[in-house]
């Protein structure tokens, strides 16, 4: 007995500085960003690099800004930015990487070589291949010179400056939209639990997408953030950057699919076939159904990296592009140069939860996975 | 009997074949298309500044090292740095993580779970939530531009990786060997340097790889934590393009340098690279 009370001492020891240490420098910091994000620190520009600055408590005035005030357009379009970026990124990696890692399935010779090849941007730094890209990318060189070698005119896309914006909208309407896909969400749920037989939770959900959409149609409509249409879309400039970042993680996708491939027995692939299955029934109705776990994973864990996403864009375009900003660079620029540590701490904060949003329901999905083996 | 029609059979295997001689066309043309970049900012190293920024791109020419000459200078002390904030980093980490590996692997208690899951938690929160705090506490402590301060926030980063894969890595080693130990009178102490150590090497180097890597690569902190004296590679990198700009050739002979060391580690440690991303998400 008391061995184990020993035992479980010196565990607790050797835990203490790693947990006191992450505990400090991780959600420590968190706290303090949040709590720094609720002052005035940093909009007297007198007082923002003093020794001892007045800070005063302002609550959620550096919020109001970033989502209504007039100077703060550019966040908007940066949030909207890191939403069409994550889309097309996901969207790029994972249908690169399943074709990838179908391709290596069916053809499996040298596939540790072509293996390897697919997966050694990942290893690379952002920065680095930021500077690649951001050099075959440019306008009058590259990737532009490449079509006159087959014959066409040379490419005249400005990669990563044009200033043409697709898919634009009016800010004002982000309630408004925002509450329709939420809804949209909320009638799936109530479908895919009917249809579960969990009957409470589809009520539930019906009833909340019912609330939502009541208030869309009622206040949504009229609700106005700004007092003037503000539109925002998705900026061109960001292809290019889009093109590298899928170059260097669909290798990383088309590892996971492969092992889930690898995973899929032969047995059920044959059981299948004798069924009657086509070539193409085995995959969409064996193979790809199966997979959709492993979908679920990458899809957590590169949309957690693009909404963080911050290197390759300072290596492809530099800080100062606003075509191609991204949220973690406009906190840079509002803390580091223009010295506003409370606004540049709401943008952080704002991002923490939007990363937080997108990984703490599948972490604890792990953890109750694996609590329970 | 000669047939000019041929069975179905021999058909399907003709189609088959064709198919799969396409199916390596195309491997072999995506495998083009992922090594290009790469490859031509190593060309770009070896050409002079007129060459790099010719068009159409020369291909044939005469390899010269001046770039390397020309670029090591500035490299010399980024190299340093880096190397020095990676290796830090990476043993601190496992001073301070491989003790705890152990306890959670060892002493498994009902919270062990649930104190991985918290630790890994940690890894996932993005930068820009801890970096105003962080810098002015450094600031206060005169930990701006300093190596120990790049490598006290590599090992913060590092830290729940190490744990986190290093735990994975003992709990294969099976309890019995432990019992036996604790029969034959061994203290934790002992467990945990004869048995626990040797046994999980393999795991240690790959991890530790990782580790490097990822120290390495790391942008957002060196960038916002050091200016020059501390200033790793991705920060030299990241200056040398704001700078000098239009020296390309010169810029790539540093990159490719840059990159040298990682391609290798990367190539001995990718299933660890795709496992310490995913986080359980494969094993």
């Amino acid at each position: 007995m008391r061995r184990v009370n020993r035992d479980q001492l010196t565990a607790l020891a050797v835990l203490a500085p790693s947990l006191v240490l992450l505990a400090i420098f991780v959600y420590g910091f968190i706290a303090r960003t949040a709590y720094t994000s609720l002052t005035d620190w940093g909009r007297d520009p007198s007082q923002a690099l003093a020794a001892n600055p007045v800070i005063r408590y302002i609550g959620f005035a550096n919020y109001k800004d970033l989502f209504t005030g007039f100077l703060d357009a550019r966040f908007r379009q940066d949030l909207v930015s890191a939403l069409f970026f994550t889309v097309f990124f996901l969207a790029g990696c994972l249908l690169i990487g399943l074709l990838l890692a179908l391709m290596l399935d069916r053809n499996p010779r040298g596939e540790g070589f072509f293996r390897t090849v697919f997966l050694f941007p990942m290893s690379l730094s952002f920065i680095v291949t930021g500077t690649i890209w951001a050099w075959m990318l440019q306008p009058s060189g590259g990737v532009n010179r490449l079509s006159p070698l087959v014959g066409l005119p040379a490419g005249q896309f400005e990669w990563l400056t044009s200033r043409t914006s697709i898919w634009q909208f009016d800010w004002n309407r982000l309630p408004l939209v925002t509450a329709l896909v939420v809804a949209a969400v909320l009638v799936w749920v109530a479908v895919t639990a009917y249809r579960e037989g969990a009957r409470t939770r589809g009520h539930v959900a019906v009833a909340c997408a019912a609330l939502l959409a009541l208030w869309a149609l009622t206040g949504g409509v009229t609700v106005k953030l700004l007092p003037y249409p503000e539109p925002h879309g998705f900026n061109l400039a960001f292809v290019g950057i889009i093109l590298a970042a899928v170059w260097q993680m669909a290798g990383y996708t088309m590892a996971l699919y492969l092992a889930g491939l690898r995973g899929i027995p032969e047995e059920l692939r044959e059981a299948a076939r004798v069924d009657g299955a086509s070539e193409r029934q085995v995959y969409t109705r064996v193979i790809f159904p199966l997979l959709a776990p492993i979908t679920l994973s990458a899809m957590i864990i590169l949309g957690h990296i693009s909404l963080k996403i911050f290197d390759l864009v300072f290596a492809m375009a530099g800080p100062d592009n606003t075509q191609t900003d991204v949220p973690a660079l406009l906190m840079y620029i509002t803390a580091f140069r223009g010295n506003q540590f409370a606004k540049g701490a709401a943008i952080g904060v704002v991002l923490l939860v939007m990363v937080a949003a997108v990984i703490v329901p599948y972490l604890a999905s792990t953890f109750r996975r694996e609590a329970r083996t | 009997m000669t047939t000019t029609s041929t069975s179905p059979a021999v058909r399907a295997r003709r189609g088959f074949h064709t198919r799969r001689w396409l199916l390596t066309l195309l491997t072999y043309l995506i495998t083009a298309v992922f090594l290009f970049p790469l490859a031509w900012m190593i060309l770009a190293a070896f050409k002079t500044e007129a060459q790099a920024f010719a068009t159409p791109p020369v291909v044939l020419f005469t390899p010269t090292l001046d770039n390397f000459h020309r670029a090591w200078g500035a490299y010399l002390p980024a190299l340093t740095n880096s190397l020095v904030a990676a290796l830090g980093s990476t043993l601190l980490a496992f001073v301070l993580g491989l003790p705890a590996a152990f306890a959670l692997a060892v002493y498994p208690t009902r919270r062990a779970q649930g104190v991985l899951t918290w630790m890994l938690s940690t890894k996932f929160m993005p930068a820009v939530g801890v970096i105003v705090p962080l810098f002015l506490l450094f600031r206060n402590l005169h930990l701006l531009d300093t190596l120990p301060g790049l490598i006290l926030m590599y090992t913060t980063m590092n830290l729940p990786l190490v744990v986190w894969m290093m735990h994975s890595y003992l709990t294969e080693i099976p309890a019995a060997i432990y019992e036996a130990a604790k029969v034959d009178g061994a203290s934790v102490g002992q467990e945990f340097f004869r048995i626990a150590l040797p046994l999980s090497m393999p795991g240690i180097s790959a991890t530790a790889l990782l580790a490097l890597i990822f120290a390495w690569n790391e942008v957002f902190f060196a960038l916002n934590l050091t200016s020059s004296a501390a200033a790793p590679l991705s920060v030299f990198i990241g200056q040398f393009k704001t700078s000098q700009g239009l020296f390309w050739a010169q810029l790539s002979a540093a990159a490719t340098l840059t990159v040298l060391p990682v391609l290798v580690f990367g190539w001995i440690a990718q299933r660890q690279l795709i496992r310490g991303l995913s986080f359980g998400a494969v094993k």
